[in-house]
C-alpha cells in the first residue's frame, strides 16, 4: 500500500531561456521562505490527516537555479525541521536545464539532492534557445555544463523529447548522441503537448503518431540491442521490460491509475494543480491557492477542478476503448494534459495512445523474447515440452 | 451458531454481536467511521461496503489496513466506477464482490487490469451468461496482467492444483460454521443471496451434502464434489450442474497443465514439493 506523495515545486516561474515548446506561462514570481514554511506545514497537516507518511519534493520551475545555492541550504534546513517535529520523511529531486549551473552548486545538490539532477536537452535541439541566442548555442553551453557537473561527481538524468528531426535521424543515431556522444546512462523519452499559449513551434513538436511510434519501437530494439546488457536506463522502455518480464517496475505518471492519487503541484504565487504542466498555464483548472486557503486539505477536498482529475479514468471506461484494451492495466487512458492540450477535450484518452500501444506491444514481445533464450538456456529436461512460459498460465 | 464464526452484520445491529468476530455491513462510509467505537474495532475483521457511488475518501487515513470489500450490485454500469477503489487501496486491502449478471466479466477484467481481487458471487450462472464466464476464466487464466485472484476460479485452482479436499463453501467463506450472515432484520443465514434464511444452520452442509448425494441425485455421481460440496445445489436441490462442469473442467485441466509443469523443475532444497 503506497503511501507517499509527490509534490511538483515550483519556487520561482521564472525561467533563465526561452525554449518555444516550453507549456509553462512563465511570470517573474518567486517564493519565500516564509511562504515555503507556510506551505511545507499545511502539507504536513495534509499528511498527517491522511496518515501519508513521506513526501517526496520535485523541484522545479521556471528554472530553479535562478533561485541561489544559499535559498535552497535554507530550505532544506526548514523543510528538515518542520518534518522533523512532525515525524514525517520529506525527500528532494531537482530538475533543472543546466544553463544556470556552476561549481557553486555542488554542495546543495550533494547535500540536498543526493548528489543528482535531471535536466533536459532533445536530439538534434530544434526548440532549446536561450532569448536571443541559436539552438546550438543553448546546446554547447548545456553540454558543457553538464560535463562539469559530470565530472563533479554528479549523476545527470536528461529527460528528451524527439521531434521532426530525430525520427529522420532515427532510433539508432538518437540513442547513440545520448550514450555514446554524451555518455548518458539515465535518460528518458516524453512526448510533446502544446500547452500555454500557442505558437509555430508548439504545433509543430507534435508530431504525425505513425511515425513516432515507429522511432519509439525502433528505439526499443536498438535498446534492447545495445543498452539492456549495458545497464542502460532508458524510461519508459526499461521500466516498461520490467513489468513485462514480471519484475517491479516503475512506471511514468502519465500511466498511473490516478495521477491524483500521487501527485500535485504548487507554482510560485501558491497556486495548486495537479501538476507542473497545469499549475502556470491553465487557472482555470487549478485546485485553489496553498497560501490564502484555511489547509492544504481543504483546497484538495474541495475543489470542482480537481474532481476532473478524479473522475476521468472513469469516463476513459465509459467514453472510450480503454476497458477493451489489453494494456490498460498500465496506461488507464494516458495523460489528462496531453489529452487537453493536444485535442481540447479533458474527458478523453491521450492522444498518443497509439504510440503507447506501439511500444508496449513491442517491449512485451522483446521480454518475452528473453524469456524465451532464457529458458531454452536452461537444464535440457524443461527444452522438452511447452511449459509455463507457452501457456501462460497465471499462478 | 458457535462464538468460533465471524458474523456478516448490518452497521445498525453491530451492539447485538459483542465479543464476536464481525464482519460490518454498510452502504455509507461516513456512518461507519462515526459509529464505530473503539471496542467494536477490536473484533472487527473487515468491512463490507454495498455502495461504490458513496464518498470513500473518509476512509482513507481510517483504521489502516482493515480489509474492505466492495459489493457491485450493478456491475454493467458501476465498472467504471472500480477506479475509486484504487485510493482505498492505499490504505486497505481491497477486494471486490461481483454477483453472475450481465456486464460482471467487464467488471471483473477491470478489476484485474487495477490489481483488485475479485469474488464472483456464488449464485449458479444461468445459462445465457456462460459464455461471460467462460470468458473470465480465460482471461483468469492466460492474461498476463492479471496479478490477483478472481475467486472461486483461483481458489478453486489451487485446491486442485495441491489436491486439497477444500469445498466452494469454505473457498466463497459461506459455510455457515465460517460465516453468518445476519439480515437487516436480524435473522441469521448463509451468506450468499437470496439471504432469506429459514435454514438450520447448525445442520445446513449436513443436510445438504446427504440430499445433494442420494443415489440418484447429480453429485453423487460427480467427479467434483470433493471440491464442490454440492455448492450450486443450494438454494435449487435441481439447478443442473451440466454448464458449470464444464468450467470445472477447464480449471482442473489447467492445473494439470501446472502440475506438470511445476514437476519437471527440480525443488530447491528447503522448498516445499508441490
Amino acid at each position: 500500500m503506497s503511501n507517499q506523495l509527490s509534490l511538483i515545486l515550483l519556487p520561482t516561474n521564472k525561467c533563465n531561456v526561452a525554449c518555444e515548446y516550453c507549456f509553462e506561462d512563465k511570470t517573474a514570481d518567486f517564493m519565500t521562505h516564509d511562504q515555503l514554511s507556510l506551505t511545507i506545514e499545511k502539507l504536513l497537516d495534509h499528511m498527517e490527516q491522511q496518515s501519508i507518511d513521506e513526501l517526496i519534493i520535485y523541484w522545479q520551475g521556471g528554472e530553479v537555479m535562478i533561485m541561489q545555492p544559499a535559498w535552497f541550504e535554507r530550505a532544506h534546513e526548514l523543510i528538515a525541521g518542520a518534518a522533523s517535529r512532525r515525524g514525517k520523511k520529506i525527500g528532494h529531486s531537482l530538475q533543472s536545464n543546466m544553463i544556470g549551473y556552476s561549481p557553486k552548486w555542488n554542495r546543495i545538490i550533494a547535500e540536498m539532492f543526493g548528489n543528482s539532477v535531471g535536466t533536459s536537452m532533445d536530439f538534434p535541439n530544434l526548440y532549446r534557445k536561450a532569448r536571443g541566442h541559436t539552438a546550438e548555442e543553448y546546446t554547447q553551453l548545456w553540454t558543457r555544463n553538464v560535463r562539469m557537473a559530470r565530472e563533479a561527481g554528479i549523476q545527470i538524468g536528461v529527460i528528451s523529447i524527439p521531434n521532426k528531426e530525430s525520427l529522420r535521424a532515427g532510433g539508432a543515431a538518437f540513442y547513440s548522441y545520448f550514450v555514446d556522444e554524451l555518455g548518458v546512462t539515465d535518460f528518458q523519452l516524453n512526448t510533446s503537448f502544446s500547452g500555454g499559449e500557442l505558437n509555430e513551434s508548439k504545433t509543430e513538436s507534435i508530431l504525425d503518431m505513425k511515425p513516432l511510434a515507429q522511432f519509439f519501437v525502433e528505439l526499443a530494439d536498438v535498446w534492447f540491442e545495445r543498452g539492456y546488457a549495458a545497464g542502460v536506463k532508458l524510461g519508459p522502455i526499461d521500466e516498461l521490460f520490467n513489468h513485462f518480464a514480471g519484475r517491479m517496475a516503475t512506471l511514468p505518471c502519465i500511466w498511473q491509475q490516478n495521477c491524483t492519487d500521487n501527485f500535485v503541484s504548487i507554482d510560485a504565487r501558491g497556486h495548486v494543480a495537479q501538476c507542473d504542466c497545469w499549475v502556470t498555464s491553465y487557472p482555470e483548472y487549478r485546485f485553489g491557492n496553498v497560501f490564502g486557503a484555511k489547509s492544504f486539505s481543504q483546497v484538495m477536498k474541495e475543489s470542482k477542478s480537481r474532481r476532473h482529475f478524479v473522475n476521468r479514468p472513469e469516463a476513459m471506461i465509459e467514453h472510450e476503448t480503454c476497458a477493451a484494451c489489453d494494456y490498460l492495466s498500465i496506461c488507464h487512458g494516458g495523460c489528462p494534459v496531453r489529452a487537453y492540450s493536444i485535442t481540447g477535450e479533458f474527458f478523453v484518452k491521450d492522444p498518443y495512445c497509439e504510440v503507447y500501444k506501439a511500444l508496449f506491444s513491442r517491449v512485451e514481445k522483446l521480454a518475452t523474447e528473453l524469456s524465451r533464450a532464457r529458458f531454452a538456456r536452461s537444464l535440457p529436461v524443461l527444452q522438452t515440452r511447452g511449459g509455463l512460459v507457452n501457456q501462460g498460465i497465471n499462478l | 451458531m458457535t462464538h468460533l464464526a465471524t458474523y456478516n452484520v448490518p452497521l445498525a445491529l453491530i451492539d447485538s454481536y459483542p465479543n464476536r468476530r464481525l464482519i460490518v455491513r454498510a452502504t455509507d462510509p461516513q456512518a461507519v467511521v462515526n459509529s464505530l467505537l473503539p471496542p467494536h474495532l477490536e473484533n472487527l475483521v473487515a468491512l463490507q461496503l454495498l455502495d461504490i457511488s458513496a464518498d470513500l475518501d473518509v476512509l482513507d487515513g481510517w483504521n489502516r489496513g482493515l480489509p474492505i470489500e466492495m459489493v457491485l450490485r450493478n456491475p454493467a454500469g458501476d465498472t467504471m466506477k472500480l477506479y475509486r477503489l484504487c485510493r482505498l487501496q492505499r490504505s486497505h486491502p481491497v477486494r471486490v464482490v461481483l454477483p453472475i449478471v450481465a456486464g460482471f466479466g467487464n467488471a471483473a477484467r477491470v478489476a484485474s487490469f487495477l490489481h483488485v481481487p475479485v469474488k464472483l458471487e456464488g449464485t449458479p450462472p444461468e445459462p445465457e451468461l456462460m459464455e461471460e464466464f467462460s470468458t473470465t476464466l480465460d482471461f483468469f487464466l492466460h492474461n498476463k496482467a492479471v496479478s490477483q485472484p478472481i475467486d472461486y476460479f483461483a481458489g478453486l485452482l489451487t485446491a486442485l492444483l495441491h489436491k486439497q479436499p477444500v469445498t466452494l463453501w469454505e473457498l466463497q467463506e459461506e459455510d455457515p460454521s465460517i460465516v453468518v450472515y445476519v439480515t437487516d432484520d436480524g435473522g441469521e443465514t448463509i451468506a450468499r443471496p437470496p439471504f432469506t434464511g429459514g435454514e438450520d444452520l447448525d445442520t445446513f452442509r449436513f443436510e445438504l451434502t446427504r440430499r445433494v448425494l442420494e443415489p440418484e441425485a447429480e453429485c453423487a455421481s460427480c467427479d467434483f464434489f470433493l471440491n464442490c460440496g454440492g455448492y450450486f445445489k443450494w438454494p435449487d436441490d435441481d439447478y443442473s450442474c451440466a454448464d458449470v462442469k464444464q468450467i470445472f473442467q477447464r480449471v482442473r485441466e489447467a492445473a494439470y497443465e501446472l502440475q506438470d509443469d511445476l514437476s519437471l523443475y527440480p525443488t530447491v532444497p528447503g522448498e516445499p514439493a508441490t
